[in-house]
């Protein structure tokens, strides 16, 4: 048997206790039982007053139906009244008074003395008795009585008193009432934490799925996508997610292909140095052949070097690294360094390198960087100059709250199709249209990285600049840069 | 054995070219696809060696339309990606094999010489007419079990008669497929370099292999088995 990693019961509790799902549930049922003793509080309360007037009206219509028998008794002028069995209950207590207190006749389980203290104690009580008041009494076996005294008229037009009492029981009701009340409440609850369970379940399904899905997706395979089709909050969730594993996989693979394109870059002069030096050792040679060799092993380590350079650069940049100086800078000043730097390169390359007008001009910004920039360009100019007189010039100039540099060259021109890709990262313009293939390159210079003009963006764009390009085939093309003037 | 190489870095072109032609073979070199596939129409090359970045035309458009053109001279494509789709695309856009920067010299002669041994019976690699037998790896010939030393070019001449025996080697055909265009030679330095390998080869020999066809060529015979 394999052993498999499983949750302890103990652990499955735990991680259910913890979960959203139980606390949702528990919240939900919280609320709700507060909810249900509120509701049943308040019914309770107006429905056992509603009981007790009940009871109220039906002692009352007893004592009606009651005194209509006495009544009619009396106006026959019977002495003695007896009451039929059956309008009265065990519990119920009759008594009749005369006018001068005698009692004429009692029934019940109360004595008739102590009807008439508790009667007369209870009317004195409560200064608004009067005709019609009734008193309420709490026996010793806590049976709730009320006593209604009632004058009635016999024949000889004497006022005479009925008493009645009966006992008051909303109380078999009142607690059947809340028995009901419990068991309903309790019931509800159970559906609900039952219902509850299976809502939060179901709501939180997308949930699950969407822990799924990224537990599957690896730093390598990013091309996994949730696809979640809710139009709610989860599904906007698992949308968000998918878009920022769009972003991601997207920026993987920029990576990857720099990653590639660098390795490709380095793989021609790893070739041709491999190449040079396996030739020159197989057997012996001149010096002047090993002088050749070696001068083409150094220009494949130049070009190696510079490749390197360009791409620490822009890793740093990338990563967001390079820390950005913003000092004001005399821009012409930094053309004319650049320039001076540079003549021997053009000289070699056969181009002439000129300044153009370069007044004095100010930008905010970080001097290694800005050279940088500025090299880029001119070396980008002068290795692509051709034609009769190879020229390369750069001037400054403001104008409308700009600060401008221009870098020209008489070169073969940019064809449109290549302009958007120019500064992409190793772009480079296909040579078949635009240069002449017969034309012979030096072996032993360095030719360009690929990324001259991608960092020459960088650069512009992190000093809020802009980088414009005008070429035409044939003629030349001018790349401006411009900076807001501080 | 004629060479075009189609490879739009300059350098690694000449580089190339300079390894291959110290090794016999007459290179010609193309700087992109268009003038690479124009130059690969020419049936007188013995094998291709075709970059895939080129520009103007990328090498596996160049190797389809050769093939489509009927073009059967072996290919060989030099890829700077080692991505699995590109050496398949190379395969099946024509190529014989492929190769991948930065590659060994050794490895780089070691499949030209297996591109050649393709359409040959042998295939250990040594070419073998009666008791001439010329190793094309180790670049070295034997007559009856003596080594003999050839200069590159006499041993580029005799590999070509002995891969095609018995068949007509006109003089034509030997200036094409041993000399590159940039080479202009003189119209007899064909015969020169003949009456070479016969000093060295048959003349120690009793049996003689080169056969001279008056007015046609040359022929290298292969001696009826007794």
């Amino acid at each position: 048997m394999t052993k498999k990693i499983d949750a302890t019961p103990k652990e499955h509790i735990g991680s259910l206790l913890h979960s959203v799902r139980f606390r949702l549930v528990l919240w939900f049922t919280v609320i709700l039982a507060i909810i249900l003793f509120a509701f049943s509080a308040f019914l309770f309360y107006t429905q056992s007053r509603n009981l007790q007037a009940e009871a109220v009206h039906e002692l009352d219509r007893r004592v009606t139906s009651l005194l209509e028998f006495v009544q009619s008794a009396l106006s026959q002028g019977i002495g003695q009244i007896s009451l039929p069995h059956g309008l009265l209950r065990d519990t119920d207590v009759f008594i009749l008074v005369s006018p001068d207190g005698q009692v004429l006749a009692s029934q019940g389980p109360i004595p008739a003395q102590q009807v008439l203290q508790l009667v007369s104690a209870g009317l004195q009580s409560n200064p608004r008795a009067g005709e019609g008041s009734v008193v309420y009494w709490t026996s010793t076996s806590s049976q709730n009585y009320l006593f209604i005294p009632t004058q009635v008229h016999n024949q000889m037009g004497m006022d005479l008193v009925v008493i009645f009492g009966g006992i008051l029981d909303p109380g078999a009701l009142v607690n059947r009432f809340l028995f009901t009340l419990i068991i309903g409440s309790l019931l509800t609850l159970l559906i609900a934490v039952i219902g509850g369970f299976w809502l939060a379940d179901r709501a939180m399904r997308p949930v699950k799925t969407i822990t799924q899905a990224a537990r599957a997706i690896s730093e390598t395979d990013l091309s996994l996508r949730l696809n979640l089709k809710n139009k709610d909050e989860l599904g906007e969730l698992a949308n968000t997610f998918d878009a920022m594993l769009a972003r991601l996989q997207a920026a993987f693979e920029r990576q990857r292909q720099f990653v590639a394109d660098a390795s490709h870059e380095l793989r021609t002069p790893l070739t041709i140095v491999n190449l040079e030096t396996s030739r020159a050792l197989e057997t012996h040679r001149s010096q002047p052949e090993y002088q050749h060799a070696l001068k083409i092993i150094r220009a494949e380590n130049d070009f190696m070097t510079s490749l390197v350079n360009d791409l620490l650069v822009l890793a740093r940049m990338d990563a967001g690294q390079t820390a950005m100086e913003k000092n004001p800078l005399d821009l012409s000043d930094l053309v004319v360094d650049t320039i001076e730097r540079l003549t021997p390169l053009a000289v070699r390359n056969g181009v002439t390198l000129q300044a153009g007008n370069l007044p004095e001009t100010y930008i905010l910004g970080d001097r290694q960087y800005l050279l940088q920039m500025l090299s880029n360009l001119v070396e980008n100019a002068i290795k692509y100059t051709t034609g009769e007189k190879k020229l390369v010039s750069a001037e400054t100039g403001s104008a409308d709250g700009t600060t401008w540099v221009r870098v020209s060259d008489t070169g073969p021109g940019i064809a449109s199709e290549d302009i958007p890709h120019l500064f992409d990262r190793f772009y480079r313009v296909d040579k078949a249209r635009t240069r002449d293939t017969e034309s012979e390159d030096d072996p032993t210079l360095p030719s360009g990285s690929g990324l001259g003009l991608s960092i020459v963006q960088w650069i512009v764009q992190a000093h809020g600049g802009e980088i414009h390009l005008e070429s035409t085939l044939g003629i030349g093309s001018t790349f401006e840069v411009r900076f807001k003037t501080p | 054995m004629r060479v075009l190489l189609i490879e739009d870095n300059r350098r690694l072109s000449d580089s190339l070219r300079i390894t291959l032609e110290e090794d016999g073979y007459a290179v010609d070199a193309a700087y992109d696809g268009i003038d690479g596939e124009e130059m690969g129409l020419i049936p007188s090359y013995d094998i291709i060696i075709l970059d895939i970045m080129l520009p103007g035309k990328n090498g596996f458009e160049v190797c389809r339309e050769l093939r489509d053109r009927r073009i059967s001279t072996p290919i060989l494509m030099l890829t700077a990606r080692d991505a699995l789709d590109d050496r398949v695309l190379g395969l099946d856009s024509g190529a014989d094999d492929y190769l991948v920067k930065p590659f060994e010299v050794e490895e780089l002669r070691a499949r030209i010489r297996a591109l050649f041994r393709r359409d040959s019976t042998s295939k250990s690699g040594l070419l073998q007419v009666a008791d001439l037998i010329l190793d094309p790896a180790a670049h070295t010939v034997q007559r009856a079990g003596k080594p003999i030393q050839l200069t590159a070019k006499e041993f580029s001449l005799l590999e070509y008669f002995m891969r095609h025996p018995n068949h007509l080697v006109t003089r034509e055909k030997v200036e094409e497929h041993l000399w590159s265009y940039d080479h202009v030679i003189a119209s007899n330095v064909v015969d020169v370099y003949v009456r070479r390998l016969r000093t060295k080869i048959d003349d120690p020999s009793d049996i003689k292999l080169f056969e001279t066809l008056r007015g046609a060529g040359y022929r290298l015979r292969v001696p009826e088995k007794p």
